[in-house]
């Protein structure tokens, strides 16, 4: 039933530039869920990030008037979403109390290796460090794709990465 | 084994673990069509609202010319009409009256940074608060700003620059009275301020300390009350200059005899060629009231 009211990305323009919302789904959503896990733990806010950015990328669909544009302006919305959430979590474990009480997250199963421990290294470097890292290594986006993404210079894009990749490969050298 | 192919290793292990609800499509749909019916409700409330503010307009206009006729009311056959009559302008008028008295904030003291709450300044959109707390306030020359990224339904963030390619300054908005447009912090990844936190009270010679990294290592501290435009003290800190936190510690003497419950706490880097700030942490910070 609730295909039948799948809303279209109704931009005012007919033709090619129209985009369903299954399609567009199909397509990302996955992809876009992953890329979030990257950046926080619980799977099940990560759904949240990316169902959310779907959501504020309907709302607006003027914006998507080139509909090559809506990777790059999905990719955006999720790790704006992600850095927001990392912030207000970070706030909240400032101001309150640990509560034993609660659910737990869905979080992840252990990975072989040292592979937890260099996530952890991964999440631990600047905002737009691990941004860069992520959208490079997870999706092999290119600089100017990356740039695009974070509204930022394809420069500071491959200064971001240098700066991540320099402090990663120390913080490897020591879980050697 | 470089650290790129351990890096991407890791990646490839954790994010084949991942994989989406069955339902999340159903989901997507289910809140798309809750921001639908939300938008409508909300055009519905705005039309009706310009309505009534036009049949006010109309009524309180007719009500003013009314009263030129008020002098008729010495006819004492008429008395019941006449009082009738000179009731309505009575009522009508007292609209415009309310708007000269005494501004009455509505909006707790305790989250807003920016515009002050006890003023009337107010703000119907978010970049626009974001723009005018970051010049006004904290002082950026040509702020570069980005647009509003949602949070929840009432809250998000604005993105601000002291220039193009700068490091970002988020601001944080949040709609608190008459879904108007209040600041309620900014963070910036070059200055971290752990004590104090936002909504502490602080007193002097309060401490300062935290991480940072800015030009030559400088950080500038200001303190603001609310309702007084100066800051009533300054001080700098010092953080590391090569681009990488450092710990700062110092401590901000300012007068505890404060007649105001809350004020601003407000860090920047400065640099550019006319050394404005160009990044800013602020915070809401509260005072023993004198």
């Amino acid at each position: 039933m609730m295909a039948s009211m799948a809303p279209v990305l109704d931009d005012g323009l007919s033709g090619p530039a129209t985009l369903d919302l299954t399609s567009v789904y199909r397509e990302h959503y996955r992809s876009l869920v992953r890329l979030a896990s990257l950046l926080v733990d619980d799977v099940g806010t990560c759904e949240e990030l990316v169902q959310d950015a779907f959501i504020r990328v309907w709302r607006r669909g003027p914006v998507l008037r080139a509909a090559d544009r809506l990777p790059a302006y999905l990719r955006s919305a999720v790790l704006n979403g992600a850095r927001s959430h990392l912030r207000r979590s970070a706030t909240a474990r400032r101001h309150l109390q640990p509560l034993p009480n609660l659910a737990q997250g869905q979080g992840p199963q252990p990975l072989a290796g040292d592979g937890d421990r260099i996530l952890a290294a991964l999440r631990s470097l600047p905002e737009r460090q691990r941004e860069v890292l992520a959208l490079r290594y997870y999706l092999d986006l290119s600089e100017i794709e990356i740039a695009t993404t974070l509204g930022i210079s394809a420069g500071s894009v491959k200064t971001h990465a240098h700066r991540g990749l320099a402090t990663l490969a120390d913080r490897l050298e020591d879980l050697r | 084994m470089t650290p790129e192919d351990r890096l991407r290793q890791a990646i490839e292990a954790r994010t084949s673990q991942v994989e989406p609800s069955a339902d999340a499509l159903q989901r997507i749909e289910e809140k798309l069509m809750d921001a639908q019916h939300q938008d409508n409700r909300n055009r519905l409330l705005i039309g009706l609202g310009s309505a009534a503010a036009i049949v006010a307009l109309v009524l309180g206009a007719v009500a003013l010319t009314g009263n030129d006729d008020e002098p008729v009311a010495t006819d004492g056959t008429t008395n019941a009409t006449e009082q009738t009559t000179t009731t309505a302008p009575t009522t009508i008028t007292s609209a415009p009256t309310t708007s000269t008295t005494a501004f009455t904030p509505t909006v707790d003291p305790a989250l807003p940074i920016f515009p002050d709450p006890s003023t009337s300044r107010r703000f119907d959109d978010p970049v626009a608060a974001a723009t005018a707390f970051i010049t006004d306030l904290v002082g950026f020359s040509a702020p570069v700003v980005g647009e509003f990224a949602q949070g929840d339904s009432r809250s998000g963030e604005v993105e601000v620059r002291g220039f193009a390619e700068g490091q970002p300054t988020v601001v944080l908005v949040r709609q608190l009275e008459d879904d108007t447009w209040f600041v309620i912090g900014a963070t910036t990844e070059s200055i971290q301020l752990a004590i104090p936190a936002a909504g502490d009270t602080i007193t002097s010679p309060q401490a300062l300390t935290g991480m940072a990294y800015a030009f030559e290592g400088t950080v500038h501290v200001r303190l603001y009350v609310d309702g007084v435009q100066e800051p009533i003290a300054e001080t700098f800190v010092t953080g590391r200059g090569d681009g990488e936190l450092g710990d700062f510690q110092g401590e901000l003497e300012f007068t505890n005899d404060i007649n105001a419950s809350h004020g601003v706490l407000v860090l920047t880097s400065e640099g550019g060629e006319d050394g404005a700030p160009i990044a800013a942490q602020v915070i809401r910070v509260r005072f023993v009231r004198s």
